[in-house]
């Protein structure tokens, strides 16, 4: 007997059974059987135990009657169809949660006041808004393909109209439905010329943006090179890796996955390359070297969830539940989590310096605007996590659902605890707002009163958290009214590329 | 007339086209999509919750759960896989909630089936003799399989007694067609050591 090529056999012996072996295997395999009692032995055994097994099948349902299920489905289905509102307790799985629970009542008129607030804030900083749509999920396993219209979600910011029309019952109407970008004005806006930019300019377009969006979105404008202007920075001969690293920003997934790979070669180490290079992959359709970037990733930075939460999004995708979850219970046992927001500004700043911009002009702008490409980022992955959280929950895998829930809760929490920028808190945030109102929808069918409770306890939480948000944006408009000295703003600009805007009104 | 008619011309359709009509709002296609699934179903459900009103709620549950979520239907996939899948999530739903009341092992299902149908044992066996060893041999796989976890059991109970690849089950318990071939491997050798010795004695 050799036992390894009985352990090797062994494994097969159920296909060879089943006749699910290719010719040549199962020979081999029949002739390994001819001299090794102990394997043939486990092949009988498993021929009497199929034929045991299927005939016990079979005998369980001896005489199991005939039921017309149709009559049943369709007055369930017209039920459905005619008066939704009043739907059986099943229809609540399906509603989309909202915070008319009254223990939630008043915690959530702040929330949706201050949401509101943030959103009309936010409508400024949209006009980097990425190409791929958010939502998303799979080709691989019944939940949405990629094209499909998503069925609505609460929604992150990722989409404001969304989540200002649909993410919660808001107790006052907005004044005018606010545009996420204003397209005209966009394209009326003539292409900066780089070079001419001063810090003054940046100053005076931040200063005006706390009462008007047109000049914020001038700032993201400025900040984001176009494709055109980032080739040419990062074909310029005497281009450093920095510069190419943040002109991939702006590059199409294919031309920036060339360049990234060429980088990763000369600092193999650098997380945030591995995690540029992953989102690059994962705008393409086939994502083949998407998981091993990741694997990198999980390498070289392990103490960051986000690479787990990235995988298990592709897990899901392909249809892999099982694994999926798995990935979530090993991101959710992490402290935090970062889109390396720090690392992209330092790299685009370097890029918008290569293109001809004024240093102290690129400083301030990219210190002003880091973590909003993050930050819509990040609410994509949450929203393609919730909905596909959601699609099991529509097909019934009420424990799938609630441990995606959970899982994008935790993930807005740990981006909360790994912000350096505010953008980035916000999105932690955003996430875990959106998360709680999914696992709100899903405890009025089939939670207990405690997973309430606790709920109540976290949505209170959240909105001290947000409330201490929206007051770091106010005093950072504050900081530009009246200020005129440059030199303050290069020194704010460098306080923010050192470690984040979240910190600042500490060190002043 | 019209509804003998209508599953006549559905009859013709496939699962994905009368999905596509579902989702274009047409009732008629729950219909036929219903009776054409309604026994493969019903029984699904049975070989996971072993009782017949549970299952024929959990069934029906099933295809208004494939109403609800039409939309999110992949076109590109297989219908019965997707709609096995929002069976079974609904039948370990059921389970759960059941928990509380002791859940009936196969082995008293059994019982309860056969005493239901009025045969003692039902079996293709000839002489009596032949009949009670089969018996015995039954009652045997039953306990070993009994004695399983819920996981094992339940991919069991879709390789034997639904019949289904290992890939199928794969798509249904979501997981891939390796890792469910590598645990029904695991899971025979188990049954082989909880089983084999007392079958070789009958």
């Amino acid at each position: 007997m050799n036992q390894r090529a009985c352990e090797t056999y062994g494994a097969r012996l159920l296909d060879l059974v089943e006749n699910a072996l290719h010719a040549e295997e199962a020979e081999e395999i029949q002739r390994h059987l001819a001299y090794c009692p102990a394997c043939r032995e486990e092949y009988e055994w498993l021929v009497g135990a199929k034929v045991d097994l299927e005939a016990l099948g079979d005998s369980l349902l001896v005489d199991v009657p005939h039921r017309d299920l149709v009559p049943g489905v369709l007055d369930a289905v017209r039920k459905l169809t005619a008066t939704p509102e009043q739907a059986p307790a099943l229809r609540r799985l399906w509603w989309r949660p909202t915070f008319t629970v009254n223990w939630a009542a008043a915690a959530a008129g702040v929330l949706v006041a201050l949401g509101v607030a943030i959103a009309w804030w936010l409508l400024s900083f949209n006009a980097n808004v990425p190409e791929r749509v958010a939502h998303g999920p799979a080709e691989g396993h019944g939940a949405p393909s990629r094209d499909e219209a998503p069925t609505p979600l609460p929604g992150t910011f990722q989409n404001p109209e969304l989540h200002l029309a649909q993410g919660t019952e808001l107790p006052v109407e907005p004044t005018a439905p606010p545009s996420i970008i204003d397209e005209t004005a966009m394209e009326a806006t003539t292409p900066p010329d780089l070079a001419q930019l001063t810090i003054q300019d940046v100053i005076a377009a931040r200063r005006d943006g706390g009462a008007d969006n047109g000049p914020l979105q001038r700032l993201t404008q400025w900040a984001s090179l176009t494709q055109e202007q980032a080739r040419t920075v990062a074909e310029r001969a005497e281009a450093s890796d920095a510069a190419i690293v943040g002109a991939c920003q702006a590059l199409a997934p294919e031309e920036a996955e060339l360049l990234l790979l060429k980088v990763v070669g000369h600092s193999p180490d650098d997380p945030y390359l591995r995690f540029a290079l992953a989102r690059k992959t994962s705008e393409r359709t086939t994502t083949a070297t998407e998981p091993v970037q990741l694997a990198s990733l999980h390498d070289l930075d392990p103490d960051n969830a986000l690479s787990y939460y990235m995988e298990a999004r592709l897990l899901l995708e392909n249809g892999n539940l099982e694994k999926a979850l798995a990935m979530l219970a090993q991101a959710r046992a992490l402290d935090k989590a970062s889109a390396y927001a720090l690392q992209a500004a330092a790299y685009r700043e370097q890029a918008l310096v290569e293109s001809g911009m004024d240093p102290q002009a690129a400083k301030l702008l990219t210190a002003l605007t880091a973590g909003a490409e993050e930050r819509d980022f990040l609410c994509g992955l949450g929203d393609t996590l919730l909905e596909y959280g959601k699609y099991y929950e529509e097909t019934g895998d009420i424990e799938a659902a609630r441990t995606i829930y959970e899982a994008v809760q935790e993930l807005g929490m740990q981006l909360d605890e790994g912000a350096q920028f505010a953008q980035e808190e916000l999105a932690g945030l955003d996430i875990q707002r959106a998360a709680i109102e999914m696992l709100r929808g899903l405890y009025v069918y089939s939670g207990t009163q405690e997973d309430t409770s606790e709920l109540s306890a976290e949505t209170s939480e959240l909105v001290a958290s947000i409330e201490s948000l929206v007051d770091f944006f106010h005093a950072l408009d504050n900081l530009f009214q009246g200020q005129v000295d440059t030199q303050f703003f290069v020194t704010v600009a460098e306080l923010i590329m050192q470690g984040g805007d979240l910190g600042l009104f500490d060190l002043l | 007339m019209e509804e003998a008619k209508r599953p006549v011309n559905a009859a013709d359709r496939t699962d994905e086209e009368l999905v596509a009509s579902l989702c274009r709002g047409d009732q008629a296609a729950v219909a036929a999509l219903v009776a054409r699934y309604q026994d493969d179903i019903f029984r699904f459900c049975l070989h996971y919750l072993r009782n017949v009103e549970r299952a024929q709620d959990m069934a029906q549950e099933t295809f208004v759960r494939v109403y609800v979520a039409r939309a999110r239907f992949d076109p590109k996939r297989k219908f019965r896989p997707w709609i096995l899948c929002i069976a079974r999530n609904l039948c370990l739903n059921e389970l759960k909630r059941k928990k509380a009341v002791p859940m009936e092992s196969l082995e008293e299902y059994a019982s309860t089936a056969r005493a239901a149908s009025g045969e003692v044992l039902p079996s293709a066996a000839d002489s009596p003799d032949e009949q009670l060893m089969e018996a015995e041999r039954r009652e045997l796989l039953l306990k070993a399989l009994d004695s399983l976890d819920e996981e094992s059991r339940e991919i069991v109970v879709l390789r034997f007694f639904e019949r289904m690849q290992a890939r199928a089950i794969g798509e249904i318990i979501g997981s891939t067609e390796g890792a469910v071939r590598t645990k029904l491997h695991r899971i025979l050798r188990a049954l082989r050591e909880r089983y084999a010795p007392h079958r070789k004695d009958l």
